[in-house]
């Protein structure tokens, strides 16, 4: 199926990238209208509906022009269908299930001309990918989100990790707020160098030896079209990941404690980590060599690398907590799902890789124990849990029997009895290692909440510290929670955990929350 | 130096604001007009509420007033300073006052397009140009509104459609013109001896400090995602007009059933994206409010206009500011009792224990059922806020005012008390 491979302003030899994917195979009905997303295109701003696209089995924009394909709503509808699919089955074959929506249906509606706006976004409440389409600044023409691929991936990633991960949206630090986005940016920019067209394309931004130097290349930048016609300062983009300079202390500055450019730190982490792989090999391959390299090679390794990558990023969130996400327990979860799918990684090194480039930007991984198997993963469990009465099968899909060894183990594995405690998920998978073996394993989460007023704080665990000015009878709620990954056998091999009773993380969220005015806008002057 | 006496005359406009406050040093007087604005059905009832009121203004003061303060450019603030050239309008009245100086926030300076600092140019076009597609926005959609948003409807398309006669009034006012941000001279100390005056907001754009504690430059982002360009090419692409006029369309009536749950509800979203957009606007020149604070002779008195939670936020981020605002003794409740105009954090500071023989008294200049609604929780006035002033201040309230003058005027006068004088357990005597 042929898709803007990046977007209308990126063209080869005077004609819009394309690029052809190939998504699983349906019945497709009028939209198109699949099993897991239904493209309605109507345009709130002109109250218009355009008849639905019933799409054939044969591709028919495969040769049209570029002008056929902007001027077309049917192509729009086929492009946002497609990108959309496949960003879901990436998810799915790294996470290996299948991955639901977070608001309870099963097709998400796709808006490709929903409104007016340089905007596009994801609703819950409307259980939809909204696009919307701007005039040109030239006063030619119209730009539409629908067909910049990195936006479509961008916004289909925030529902897919909503379904995933519902409670990163709640206020928390300034790494859980930044988190959505630059997890949204990884797998976009990930997904798009992913394709071999857009590799080749980014290798002749820069002609000749100069050609390596692809942190230049504006095709790293998310949002590129967008940005510039919408004259962001950012010259032409966005957001700039790749040109973010890696420092130590860049995520104490002041500039980035808002959610997107905070976002980005974590963004251009990952992608310093592909662009020193890329590099490291293209190195590795020129060895021996008169530094002509096969530029075939060259691009295939560029796309091998970023999709072996995305796996990894995706796959990392089953190894991350459900909540108060930050970028260190990010880097952790990622060095644990490599870990666990490729102990001798000798092709690629992920592992030495993300954790040099994360420490460039000031990310050490949250795992420090003596008991990781690898600097930076996740220790096993150290503690003697009771599987006495456990069903082992029942385990891999009950969300009940999963309570049930939670609460039986409550103390070895650290629960706070004054929580509200509830087991959100349990979902087995299957995956796929690069060695071809198979790795069987239940990720199930759980959730604690307890409410309580400022005054009472000190008196819980952890010794949590109410913020300066915080009146005693403000009401707080705090939040924990685990992720447990059970083995094959419904052992426990990891529970990844941020808990009620951890002070230093509590006391923190607290105070950013008060600080941002999170509690003093919410409250009437009397309650 | 003898303490002035001071009078606060606060007008009953209904939903908008009108002080004036008179200071009397024996030998000289000095009068200081705050705002002048209401929110009516349409011009013609605004004039008729306000000419009134601007007769009433001239009288008190003797026909000169010495300052005039406009703390932002709403209708409800603004609104009677427009003049009409055949007819009296309260614009005129009032500019025959010939006030020897004008206050308003930097935001309204009329040379910021020129500005050297690009910072200062910067904000002015995203203001201005958000401001401008809100209005655009709103003309557009009005007839929709109406039929939808009735109750939303009519209050915020007056404070959102240009008020153009009325800036261009303000700007015509004779006298020195100042354009203010945080920490600046007011000029008005010359005017006010043994006063000092400060200007506690809008803070300017090159203060990093105070802007970073907000969540976010919202007019920016705001016009930044309609689009950016002119609304003249934006609206080139409005209702009506479909994006691709070759292609099919369904009628109306004929919408696929399962996409009619889907449709009717992403209209809903855009009608409330509009909405929100325009709110938001407002709220964004809300927090370009001027904020000053009038100190002196143990009085403090603190016009915040309509700031709301970000202009707030800004000042209470200085702990300098933070104990300066806890030793108020008259406050305006900010954007006539709104939650927003007076948080929590701020009506704590304010409302601090304090003598009995000095209590906090709070100024509300409001009117209800005009905005928000008691299900959300977002009335204007806020009932619970109301409730918090009058368990912690003396509450003044236009809708309670005594205060009668000619042409049906209705005011809430209280004079403030000098220091040592006893005369009784009340700090102060409203006048009948």
């Amino acid at each position: 199926m042929t898709i803007v491979a990046l977007d209308p302003s990126v063209r080869r030899r005077g004609r819009i990238l394309t690029a052809r994917i190939r998504i699983p195979m349906e019945d497709l009905g009028p939209g198109p209208r699949g099993y897991r997303a239904y493209v309605v295109d109507y345009d709130s701003s002109a109250a218009a509906l355009y008849e639905p696209y019933q799409m054939p089995l044969a591709d028919e924009f495969e040769r049209s022009s570029s002008k056929d394909l902007v001027a077309d709503p049917r192509f729009h509808a086929q492009n946002v269908y497609a990108i959309v699919m496949r960003i879901l089955g990436r998810f799915e074959r790294a996470l290996g299930r299948r991955v639901p929506w977070s608001f309870g249906g099963h097709q998400i509606k796709i808006a490709p001309h929903a409104f007016v706006g340089a905007n596009a976004f994801y609703s819950k409440e409307h259980e939809a990918l909204l696009f919307g389409y701007f005039p040109s600044r030239s006063g030619r023409g119209v730009v539409y989100t629908c067909l910049s691929h990195d936006v479509i991936a961008h916004e289909t990633t925030h529902a897919l990790l909503d379904g995933l991960r519902e409670r990163y949206t709640d206020p928390s630090s300034p790494d859980q707020a930044g988190f959505h986005e630059g997890f949204a940016d990884i797998v976009s920019t990930l997904s798009v160098f992913s394709l071999p067209e857009v590799v080749a394309v980014a290798l002749e931004a820069r002609p000749g030896r100069s050609g390596w130097r692809l942190r230049s290349s504006v095709l790293l930048s998310v949002g590129k079209q967008i940005g510039r016609e919408t004259g962001s300062q950012c010259s032409g983009c966005l957001r700039r990941p790749a040109r973010l300079r890696p420092s130590k202390t860049i995520l104490r500055g002041a500039g980035f404690q808002k959610a997107h450019p905070r976002g980005e730190v974590l963004a251009a982490a990952m992608l310093d980590t592909f662009l020193c792989i890329w590099e490291s090999k293209i190195r590795a391959l020129s060895r021996g060599q008169d530094r002509l390299l096969d530029r075939g090679k060259v691009i295939e390794l560029g796309a091998r690398i970023a999709d072996a990558l995305l796996t990894v990023s995706i796959r990392a969130l089953d190894y991350a907590p459900p909540t108060d996400i930050s970028f260190s327990d990010y880097l952790s979860a990622l060095l644990t799902a490599d870990w666990e799918t490729a102990r001798v990684d000798a092709e690629f090194q992920f592992r030495r890789y993300l954790r040099a480039s994360f420490a460039r930007y000031g990310i050490r991984a949250t795992a420090r124990s003596r008991h990781s198997p690898d600097e930076g993963v996740w220790p096993r469990p150290q503690v003697v849990l009771d599987y006495a009465g456990t069903n082992h099968d029942a385990m891999q899909r009950d969300p009940n029997e999963v309570f049930r060894f939670l609460w039986q183990n409550r103390r070895p594995l650290g629960l706070s009895e004054e929580a509200y405690i509830r087991v959100v998920s349990v979902r087995p998978c299957v995956r796929v290692g690069p060695d071809g073996f198979v790795l069987r394993e239940t990720v199930a989460d759980y959730l604690q909440v307890v409410h309580v007023r400022a005054g009472e704080l000190k008196r819980l665990a952890g010794s949590i510290r109410k913020p300066a000015g915080m009146p005693d009878e403000q009401r707080v709620t705090l939040y924990g929670g685990g992720t447990l990954i059970l083995d094959e056998h419904g052992l426990l091999k990891y529970h990844v955990k941020n808990g009620l009773d951890e002070g230093a993380r509590q006391s923190a969220r607290l105070r950013h929350l008060w600080r941002s005015g999170h509690f003093q806008d919410k409250e009437s002057p009397q309650s | 130096m003898k303490a002035p006496a001071v009078k606060v005359r606060m007008y009953d406009v209904g939903f908008g604001d009108c002080f004036l406050l008179s200071f009397d040093y024996g030998r000289l007087a000095r009068h200081i007009l705050i705002d002048c604005g209401t929110t009516a059905r349409n011009a013609s009832q605004e004039r008729s509420r306000l000419l009134p009121v601007a007769r009433d203004i001239a009288t008190v003061c003797g026909g000169r007033l010495d300052a005039v303060v406009i703390t932002h450019r709403h209708r409800d603030h603004v609104g009677g300073f427009a003049r009409l050239k055949n007819a009296e309008a309260p614009g005129n009245v009032l500019a025959a006052l010939s006030p020897r100086l004008v206050l308003q926030p930097w935001t309204e300076d009329p040379a910021l397009e020129e500005h050297p600092s690009p910072a200062r140019r910067e904000f002015y076009k995203s203001l201005t140009e958000a401001d401008r597609v809100a209005a655009e926005i709103f003309r557009e959609q009005s007839r929709q509104f109406a039929k939808t948003r009735p109750a939303q409807f009519a209050s915020l398309a007056w404070r959102t459609f240009a008020n153009r006669a009325a800036i261009d009034g303000v700007r015509s006012l004779t006298g020195r013109h100042r354009y203010l941000h945080r920490g600046q001279k007011t000029g008005l100390e010359q005017l006010l001896p043994g006063f000092r005056v400060l200007v506690l907001g809008p803070a300017p754009p090159e203060d990093e400090a105070s802007w970073s504690v907000l969540e976010r430059n919202s007019a920016r982002e705001r016009w930044r995602a309609l689009g950016g360009g002119s609304t003249t090419k934006l609206f080139a692409l409005r209702a009506g007009k479909p994006l691709f006029p070759t292609a099919r369309t369904w009628s109306p009536g004929l919408f696929p059933p399962p996409a009619r749950w889907f449709l009717e509800r992403i209209q809903d979203m855009r009608e409330d994206q509009m909405l929100s957009f325009v709110r938001a606007v407002n709220s964004d020149i809300n927090n370009t409010s001027l904020v000053l604070a009038i100190d002196g002779f143990g009085h403090r008195m603190l016009f915040p206009g309509d700031a709301e939670s970000d202009s707030w936020r800004q000042m209470l981020a200085d702990p300098r500011l933070r104990e300066f605002l806890s030793g108020t003794t008259l406050y305006k409740a900010s954007h006539h009792g709104s939650g927003n105009g007076t948080p929590r954090s701020v009506w704590q500071l304010l409302a601090r224990r304090r003598p009995k023989a000095q209590p906090l008294v709070t100024l509300l200049s409001t009117r209800s059922g005009i905005y928000g609604s008691e299900e959300k929780r977002s009335e204007v006035p806020r009932t619970d806020l109301v409730e918090a002033f009058e368990a912690r201040s003396l509450l003044l309230d236009t809708r309670k005012a005594t205060g009668r003058a000619k042409g049906g005027v209705r005011y809430v006068q209280f004079d403030l008390r000098r220091p040592g004088e006893q005369d009784g357990p009340d700090m102060l005597k409203q006048a009948a």
